[in-house]
């Protein structure tokens, strides 16, 4: 499997990055290297082999259902690069 | 959310639930701030099931249930606060909230106004979510298609983010006549997400990009499986409420009121519980049409929440009693009533206060109907003369005489024996 | 140089006890010492006048008999750690200005112990890289230089660079790393110092920027084994806002820290003997082997056979953690915006410009990893050779399998190369991580302990990894070790002044 510019380029729109042309070139290439390094893993038979997604082999702790954080807008907002009322403010969005 | 004959109840699934994570892509959509959202995709926390509807023509309609899950808050935007800029709410954002998924059996927007009802009482009921709308505690998205008779379902759009029953009727009118306009000009309806403008009563595409639809799910690594303990499912169970299809069941068949009655009691637990209260060692179908008619009138009337009733249960009871051991007739029970009402005083005492007690001495019964019979001789003699409808002018001017006060049975009783006799 | 900033924490600790130096003498001497080694670029951030109050407080506490388990110990934060009030960069533009409002879990931890903050330490871009070259704030250098080319800059490793920098050269006693694939382990090995990775769980990912939540941990990073044990205790704890943080309780290090190997059974994976591995890593290996043996452990040859797919599930499963965990820098909430003609041009500007080439390549290989159509081929795959990787450990520690208490490997194929090296090829520099990412992979603890020097005197180190939660073994194999290897040399640096 070879990625194509067209194709790496739609990935980096999915990724919500702006690649400019060049770099897109370049890119393709490394990122075929890295596909093409990782496909090793088709070798390995996994058909009787579970996901393994964590690896405590713990459960997810739980808790009360009640307000534990918040309460604190001006304190989250201070990063932002522009903030108004307590909102992020960001180009309009026109729906 | 299982409805079935009443028996409504969560259904917990797998033992083993990964919680997934899902990046909204969708460009207008808002961005929770993680930048992702987590949403149990694969594994939903409850399964299938069903919810009853009552239709208005009397029978039931069971609406089916997909899935119940967990998810994030993705938080909101809001575009009309300035000319240039929007603004992100995330106040709310990463907050859980659950996702209740129903089947395709929907067929009009007054079933969709019915399912939005029932199942806002059953959320209520089981104190999961106020269910209030306006404030946003409950949001419907609402997916709205038309079909041929006899043809498959037909391509849907979806209006996203619904805040009230009205709104929600009113779109899809709109939706449904506009997709059928689309379709009998020969075209053809586009899958997409729309929203509805209620000041102008329609809907609108939000125009997003296509290229963006790819959501990419995985098992999100910051969360563990979530592992439901089956004891816990049954606890759970146990500590249900009386859910509202069995409630009128049991009113209906316990109390024998009508279908309808029993439906407007128990659409709320807080109704119904003021009306077992109230029901208590009493007529229950008395006690039914004195709440359902007189107090949700006057509260009605009044702007107010049986929550803030003027008059509690018992007192309510208390009248219901006077009428019952016919120490005031019905008539004279309504203005005690309005009294209770206004002042907050109970029927006992204005009854006592007003002198309002109903007479059943059949001595002064007779004397009263003496002076009437008297007063109207020429009625009696037509009456005797075959003219029987005047036997209710009797009574009333009987009636009137006492000023609501005689017994009207006895007032019957005695005028048949005068007349008749 | 000042003799105090030679001290060890444990040699400062016992000083501040007894009162014959003061935290304000201590914390002065290395502040003077990161100044002086300001060309290395260990730090991104220094923050001598609130170390100075800090120290200033911890006097003010040991005056009173009171204090933590690290009162007055000057330590640096790798700028992964959000600490409140201080900038927190992740080595990335587009954090550019971020001010935490709240401190991590783990250096407030230490916070609460009594430590002293001296500055924010440099690191690979959201700690992607294995040579400290990928950071915003440009490279560290190593305070080791080889014989044979003495002029050459050499890197630190990576992720951890900066912390472990410092602590070679003696601008901080000790300083917390984080470690994905190796990003503890393999910086320690190039800059001669021990640096300790903990089972995933023990040590609370609150507040530390993500790079992959399910490798992502923190760790010591310290002169000595003794000296990692100490600052491990206190930088571990359960914390209910990780939630896959252990509830496991972390036993007392320094209890069985000098409990020799006399029994122990120690294994030596023979898939760790790669091919193109530099012959004096392999000897040093041996070396390791025979000075465990020679102190009473029992050495087993063991195989994990999967290990040589470590590396490639690890650029699955890692990118594609790592595409979703940075789809939150955007430019609205935080750090760099560059402006865009509608909000999606905005993202895309930001992160365009925000992200380096190294963090660029990874979120696109996460991002096509999980994308519909090759979740299956690639993540799915990926984790289901973890498991097997997981399984291949499980065998050998368990009392059915091999029993090994410990596994001995080396921490890094090659000593620390020089500046500019292995850069024209993102493979190459992955490899690095080869003997470092199984044990992350499986979510067990391991340790590098500068064990010698390579041909060309750099130091070299090996690597102990142990049972899920046994860091008790770990720390105490790693001691006998670090006692029989009897490392002392100094870094080239420290050593010229």
């Amino acid at each position: 499997m070879s990625l194509d510019k067209a194709t790496v380029a739609s990935i980096a729109t999915l990724a919500r990055l702006r690649v400019p042309d060049d770099r897109l070139e370049a890119m393709v290439g490394e990122l075929n290297a890295i596909l093409g390094w990782v496909e090793q893993l088709d070798e390995v038979d996994t058909s009787a082999v579970e996901p393994m997604a964590s690896v405590t082999g713990h459960a997810l702790p739980q808790r009360e259902d009640a307000v534990s954080d918040g309460g604190y807008q001006a304190r989250v907002t201070a990063n932002a690069p522009e903030a108004a009322h307590g909102f992020y403010v960001v180009p309009k969005v026109v729906e | 959310m299982r409805g079935a004959g009443g028996a409504d109840r969560p259904g917990a699934q797998g033992q083993d639930q990964h919680a997934q994570r899902v990046r909204p892509q969708k460009l207008l959509l808002c961005r929770p701030a993680q930048g992702y959202q987590i949403s149990q995709y694969k594994d939903p926390v409850v399964g299938e099931g069903e919810i009853l509807l009552d239709l208005p023509d009397g029978t039931t309609k069971a609406v089916g249930i997909e899935r119940l899950h967990l998810e994030q808050d993705a938080g909101k935007s809001l575009h009309d606060q300035h000319p240039t800029k929007s603004y992100i709410d995330l106040n709310r954002s990463g907050v859980a909230l659950m996702e209740i998924v129903s089947k395709p059996d929907l067929r009009s927007p007054e079933e969709a106004g019915l399912y939005i009802k029932k199942l806002r009482s059953l959320l209520r009921y089981v104190g999961t979510c106020d269910g209030n709308m306006q404030e946003g505690s409950m949001r419907a998205d609402v997916n709205v298609s038309v079909r041929r008779p006899g043809e498959e379902l037909g391509t849907r759009c979806e209006i996203k983010n619904m805040n009230s029953v009205r709104f929600i009727q009113q779109a899809i009118e709109y939706e449904a006549q506009r997709q059928i306009e689309i379709i009998e000009g020969g075209g053809t309806i586009d899958q997409e997400t729309r929203l509805y403008d209620s000041s102008r009563g329609e809907t609108r595409s939000m125009r997003s990009k296509e290229d963006a639809h790819d959501y990419r799910y995985f098992p999100d690594p910051d969360l563990l499986p979530l592992v439901l303990d089956p004891a816990r499912v049954e606890a759970l169970e146990a500590d249900l409420p009386e859910l509202p299809d069995v409630k009128k069941a049991r009113f209906m068949e316990v109390f024998g009121l009508s279908a309808y009655d029993a439906a407007i009691l128990v659409e709320e637990r807080a109704t119904a519980d003021w009306y077992e209260r109230l029901v208590a060692g009493r007529d229950p179908k008395l006690a039914a049409n004195w709440m359902i008619t007189e107090l949700f009138g006057a509260l009605h009337k009044a702007g107010k929440e049986l929550s803030d009733s003027p008059v509690s249960a018992e007192a309510l009871g208390g009248l219901v009693d006077l009428i019952a051991d016919g120490t005031i007739s019905g008539r004279i029970a309504k203005d005690v009533f309005g009294e209770m009402f206004e002042s907050g005083k109970d029927a006992a005492a204005i009854v006592e206060e007003k002198g309002l007690k109903q007479v059943s001495d059949s001595g002064a019964i007779e004397s009263l109907i003496d002076e009437v019979l008297a007063e109207n001789a020429d009625k009696v003699a037509e009456y005797k003369g075959g003219k029987d409808k005047l036997f209710s002018f009797f009574v009333g001017q009987t009636m009137k005489k006492s000023q609501g006060k005689a017994n009207p049975a006895m007032v019957n009783e005695v005028l048949r024996a005068k007349l008749d006799g | 140089m000042a003799a105090l900033t030679d001290l060890t924490l444990a040699e400062a600790r016992a000083k501040l006890i007894a009162r014959e130096i003061s935290s304000t003498e201590l914390t002065e001497a290395y502040i003077a010492r990161m100044e002086a080694t300001a060309d290395l670029n260990a730090y991104i951030t220094r923050t001598p006048e609130k170390a100075l109050q800090m120290a200033e407080q911890a006097d003010a506490r040991i005056a009173k008999g009171e204090g933590g388990a690290l009162e007055g110990i000057a330590v640096a934060i790798k700028d992964l750690f959000c600490t409140e009030g201080v900038a927190t960069t992740a080595g990335s533009h587009i954090l550019d200005g971020f001010v935490p409002p709240y401190e991590s879990t783990v250096s407030a931890n230490l916070w609460d112990a009594g430590a002293v903050l001296l500055g924010k330490t440099n690191l690979d871009e959201f700690a992607m890289g294995s040579a400290n070259v990928t950071s915003y704030y440009g490279p560290v250098e190593n305070p080791w230089r080889s014989t044979d080319a003495p002029d050459k800059k050499r890197v630190p490793g990576g992720s951890s660079g900066g912390s472990a920098a410092a602590v070679a050269a003696r601008s901080a006693i000790a300083a917390t790393g984080t470690d994905t694939g190796g990003s503890i382990r393999q910086p320690a090995s190039f800059a001669g110092i021990v640096g300790m990775k903990p089972s995933y769980g023990r040590c609370s990912r609150w507040g530390i920027v993500a790079f992959a939540s399910s490798l992502d941990q923190a760790g010591p990073m310290a002169r000595t084994v003794e000296d990692a044990a100490l600052l491990l205790q206190s930088m571990a704890s359960h914390d209910p806002k990780d939630s896959t943080s252990a509830p496991e309780a972390m036993p007392d290090l320094s209890a069985t820290l000098d409990g020799g190997v006399k029994g122990l059974r120690i294994g030596v994976p023979k898939e760790y003997q790669v091919d193109g591995m530099p012959g004096e890593i392999s000897t040093l290996w041996q070396q390791g082997i025979d000075w465990l043996r020679n102190e009473g452990a029992e050495i087993v040859d063991v195989s994990l056979p999967h290990t040589k797919y470590a590396l490639p599930t690890y650029y699955i499963i890692a990118p594609a953690e790592a595409s979703s965990n940075l789809a939150r820098y955007d430019g609205v909430r935080y750090g760099l915006r560059v402006a865009g003609d509608n909000l999606a041009e905005m993202y895309a500007n930001t992160r365009g410009e925000g992200f380096g080439a190294e963090v660029q390549r990874r979120v696109m290989i996460g991002t096509y990893v999980l994308s519909a159509g090759y979740y299956d081929a690639y993540y799915l795959k990926a984790q289901r050779v973890r498991a097997l990787i997981r399984r291949d450990f499980d065998t050998v520690f368990d009392k059915h399998g091999a029993g090994v208490d410990a596994l001995l490997t080396p921490t890094a194929p090659s000593d620390a190369f020089a500046i500019g090296e292995n850069e024209d090829d993102p493979i190459k520099m992955y490899l690095n991580d080869v003997f470092t990412v199984p044990a992350s992979l499986a979510g067990l603890p391991g340790i590098s302990v500068p064990a010698g020097l390579s041909q060309t005197g750099l130091p070299l180190g090996l690597q102990i990894l142990g049972r899920m939660f046994d860091e008790a073994t770990v720390v105490r194999v790693g001691r006998a070790l670090e006692r029989a290897a009897g490392f002392d040399t100094l870094p080239t640096l420290v050593r010229e002044g």
